[in-house]
């Protein structure tokens, strides 16, 4: 059925109408829809005239030319997308070993901020942990008062032990 | 694609940059603004280094200064301290001269705050020292360690 369509539609023209689409063609006057008549045309058995001869030539030089680009624009369009496939992979990667490396470190820190100063050196950061301690804690001979102080209150809470005196 | 970006994203976004916080008043002292003060003294250790002490976290504050620049710090571990499960504390003249807090554990850490205003006894050493610790030794044993 589509052939008889086709047969039909091709008839319809007359000689003359396929020369002045040539010539339109030629000038780029033509339209998709009016080339691809002409393609169709130009594969049919209706196409018996020598004159058309250069426009078969043409258009298949052309169409030729354009499945090429459209092969090239597929393939890469396919190789732009393995690239950024392959960016956003690598990103990744590189963002998960940051995250680790970064976590490791939050893990194990050892700093001082010494009057203004960063101070990284494990030791110097130790012997100020080490100092600070010793800061919170009250002085000896403090200590040693207020341990005196509550034994003192201590032993007066206790009770007061009766002697009977029987004599 | 567009799930893997959203992948990168995803991680991105959980992970951050995160300060040890204790969920006490006295976090507001460590979110670094004493880092470059030139009258402090400030301290944090993590990890490894705090393994033979059986602690996880370390952190303290020494501040040189007047009555006004200790007023911050005292008003904030007074605040804790109403949530602390222990304490022992000395004032002199009103203000607090000492206190020692422990608070309910997190997860299987105990927690203890401690601090001491020494100008309030010497006036010549004036300062202030605050020390966080979180770990699973308890109070006897930081005492024998820090001797």
């Amino acid at each position: 059925m589509k052939k008889d369509f086709k047969h039909r539609f091709l008839k319809g023209k007359a000689k003359t109408e396929w020369i002045e689409l040539t010539r339109r063609y030629f000038e780029g006057e033509t339209n998709e829809e009016e080339e691809k008549q002409l393609r169709i045309f130009l594969n049919s058995p209706l196409r018996k005239k020598s004159e058309f001869e250069e426009l078969r030539a043409v258009m298949s030089f052309l169409s030729e030319g354009k499945s090429w680009y459209a092969k090239k624009e597929v393939a890469s369009r396919s190789l732009y997308r393995k690239a950024w496939t392959a960016a956003a992979i690598v990103l990744l990667c590189l963002c998960s070993g940051a995250t680790g490396y970064l976590v490791h470190q939050q893990r194990n820190i050892c700093v001082a901020y010494i009057y203004g100063e960063k101070c990284t050196d494990a030791h110097t950061v130790m012997q100020r942990m080490q100092s600070a301690l010793k800061g919170t804690q009250l002085p000896e001979e403090e200590a040693t008062v207020e341990n005196q102080l509550n034994e003192i209150f201590r032993t007066l809470d206790e009770p007061v032990a009766t002697i009977n005196d029987s004599h | 694609m567009k799930r893997l970006l959203l992948s990168i994203l995803l991680l991105s976004t959980i992970f951050q940059y995160t300060v040890a916080q204790s969920g006490l008043q006295i976090d507001r002292l460590f979110d670094g603004h004493y880092k470059k003060q030139k009258n402090a003294i400030e301290v944090l250790v993590k990890g490894k280094k705090l393994e033979p002490y059986k602690l996880s976290l370390f952190r303290s504050l020494t501040v040189k200064g007047t009555e006004k620049d200790f007023e911050e710090l005292e008003k904030l571990v007074l605040k804790d301290a109403t949530s602390a499960i222990d304490k022992e504390t000395g004032m002199i003249g009103g203000k607090l001269y000492y206190g020692f807090y422990r608070f309910p554990n997190k997860k299987t850490n105990y927690r203890y705050l401690f601090y001491r205003n020494a100008s309030l006894q010497n006036p010549a050493s004036n300062e202030v020292t605050l020390v966080y610790m979180e770990g699973i030794s308890t109070l006897d044993e930081l005492k024998k360690l820090f001797k």
